[in-house]
């Protein structure tokens, strides 16, 4: 019968665009190390969600047909924690992953799908860049622009790229568009490939140089989080994305609180070290306040004297910006305010209220600083701060002097509340730094000035308590250690109330890398 | 960073791994604890208390 015949047919079509580039490529792909695109993408979403558009597309050049099915580009939707996603993936085994036109088309309907019903994207990148020669030529180029659309965002979904194998052009491209980004260790995320650039510039470089996991960690803070390998990477995004809503016009689920917290605060009475210029891990102080001692870092690697974390508090999703006094003494250098910046946008677009810790002994000052625009750093992240509008509390732990006190949400910088804790230690700069100032470098042996330079520094100490920030009414309060989690739990009842504290939006055209 | 040296916790012929704190450095009115990069014998102590040191600058030579 006919009908039989036609769906053979289908069955056919299909099964082929299953295979991918063929028997051969996948297993090379395996050899490798790394997984296939249909297996990463069953892997990465609940079972059997997946909704596939476009497994019969293929190159739109004459007699390439065959070679490409789905065109490389591996399009649909899915769901994760039960929560639709869309998906668009490179399938390196059909022409080393390489762009055609159709595969673009593609992946920008299933971007825009997203973008316009609300859902997250998830971006799943190994390939080499756009296809030659199909894009070669007055035609081929202008055929296969990025397209505006794609640029064009406006932080309305959460998006998530991944980087697995080797990753030039195209998955490159969407990382650096990306909220959030995971890199397999031993992969390589670059806008050319080595062998591009032997020809082009004569330079020789690994792909370890020149886009590998350590330089993107710790150096360029282009990606969030590194993965062991693959299985670790979906894992990391499907934790990432359980943080935050479908879209921008939503509030994260909240989860089931966690009613064992109340127990464990009192640790907070005792966390500090005893002396002042002692360091200690914040991430401890983090974890005694938040649900299950759970945080989520972003970047955490990248400008480690601040730490940006998601977390939950009695269930619901909150960013917090700490200083880290264990690295770099938690001085914020150009890095770090970026770092700031980057979180703030995800948090504010995506409705997250916004938790500053402060223990810091001020911006990272010198040369080092000032030769990567430490001035511009620091405003920029005043200038983003202006235009938060989720929930924020900001509550000083310990130090915090000077300008990072402002950048860290201080007084009169548009916290809802700003609290201090009684070890507080604010103040324009350390104590013993200020008093040489007011001495003056050329008195400091005299006898007199030393005598003269105690008095002054036991005075500042005095001053630098939170006493008199409070007794003006600066402060908010001044709250117990052991409080914090409660102080926190009842700001957020407030500032939830109205519209669930969603925010305006402002910072949903910030570059997502800067 | 660059900042001074306020106390050498190891000596020659030591053995640490990355958990051992090696110095204590003072940056910004902060104590610092630096850890060994990686396992081995502490070989050479290239700084003493109260010296300063720059960025990037050797400190402690494993073997």
């Amino acid at each position: 019968m006919e009908i039989n015949n036609d769906i053979q047919e289908l069955e056919k079509r299909k099964t082929k665009a299953l295979k991918m580039g063929g028997e051969q490529k996948v297993a090379l792909q395996h050899q490798r190390g790394y997984l296939s695109v249909r297996e990463r993408i069953d892997l990465l979403l609940d079972s059997n969600s997946f909704f596939e558009l476009g497994a019969l597309a293929h190159s739109d050049v004459p007699g390439m047909e065959e070679k490409t099915p789905a065109d490389g580009k591996i399009g649909g939707f899915g769901k994760i924690d039960d929560r639709p996603v869309a998906i668009s993936a490179n399938d390196v085994t059909v022409l080393a992953g390489s762009g055609g036109r159709i595969g673009h088309k593609k992946a920008i309907r299933v971007i825009e799908f997203a973008i316009d019903k609300g859902f997250p994207l998830i971006n799943l990148g190994e390939a080499g860049g756009a296809r030659i020669p199909d894009i070669q030529g007055s035609d081929g180029m202008s055929s296969m622009t990025i397209s505006n659309r794609v640029g064009f965002r406006l932080r309305k979904i959460p998006m998530v790229a991944t980087i697995a194998g080797e990753c030039f052009g195209d998955p490159s491209w969407m990382a650096a568009m990306a909220d959030f980004v995971v890199q397999v260790k031993g992969s390589c995320m670059a806008v050319s490939g080595p062998r591009v650039l032997e020809i082009a510039t004569n330079e020789k470089v690994t792909n370890e140089e020149l886009g590998g996991w350590k330089l993107h960690a710790e150096t360029t803070g282009q990606v969030d989080r590194t993965a062991e390998d693959e299985e670790d990477c979906f894992k990391l995004v499907r934790e990432f994305l359980s943080y935050l809503p479908s879209n921008s016009n939503e509030v994260a689920e909240v989860a089931a609180p966690d009613n064992d917290a109340i127990l464990r605060q009192e640790r907070l009475l005792t966390i500090l070290p005893e002396r002042s210029n002692q360091s200690y891990d914040i991430c401890r102080l983090i974890k005694t306040i938040v649900d299950n001692e759970e945080i989520f870092e972003l970047k955490p690697d990248f400008a480690p004297a601040v730490v940006t974390t998601l977390a939950r508090i009695d269930g619901k999703s909150v960013g917090i910006i700490a200083n880290q006094p264990s690295r770099f003494a938690g001085a914020m250098g150009p890095e770090g305010c970026d770092k700031c910046i980057s979180f703030l946008c995800l948090c504010d677009s995506f409705n997250i209220p916004l938790i500053f810790l402060h223990d810091t002994p001020g911006f990272f000052v010198g040369k080092a600083a000032e030769e990567k625009k430490m001035p511009g750093k620091i405003m920029n992240f005043i200038q983003a701060l202006s235009l938060v509008t989720v929930p924020k509390i900001s509550i000083v732990v310990r130090k915090s002097y000077g300008m990072a006190n402002c950048n860290m949400c201080g007084a009169d910088m548009g916290a809802d509340f700003f609290f201090a804790w009684p070890s507080a230690d604010i103040s324009f700069m350390g104590p013993e730094v200020a008093a040489n100032v007011m001495v003056g470098p050329e008195n400091l042996d005299n006898k007199d000035s030393i005598e003269m330079k105690k008095a002054i520094m036991e005075e500042l100490k005095r001053v630098s308590t939170p006493w008199r920030a409070a007794g003006l009414f600066y402060l908010d309060d001044v709250i117990r250690p052991d409080e914090t989690r409660d102080k926190i739990i009842k700001s957020l009842e407030l500032t939830q109330l109205k519209n669930q504290g969603k925010s305006e939006h402002l910072l949903a055209n910030w570059p997502t890398v800067f | 960073m660059p900042g001074k040296i306020v106390n050498v916790l190891v000596q020659v012929g030591d053995k640490v791994t990355r958990e051992t704190e090696v110095l204590i450095h003072e940056a910004m009115k902060m104590e610092n604890t630096i850890f060994a990069d990686c396992e081995g014998i502490v070989s050479d102590i290239k700084v003493k208390v109260g010296d300063s040191v720059e960025a990037s600058q050797s400190l402690i030579i494993l073997g």
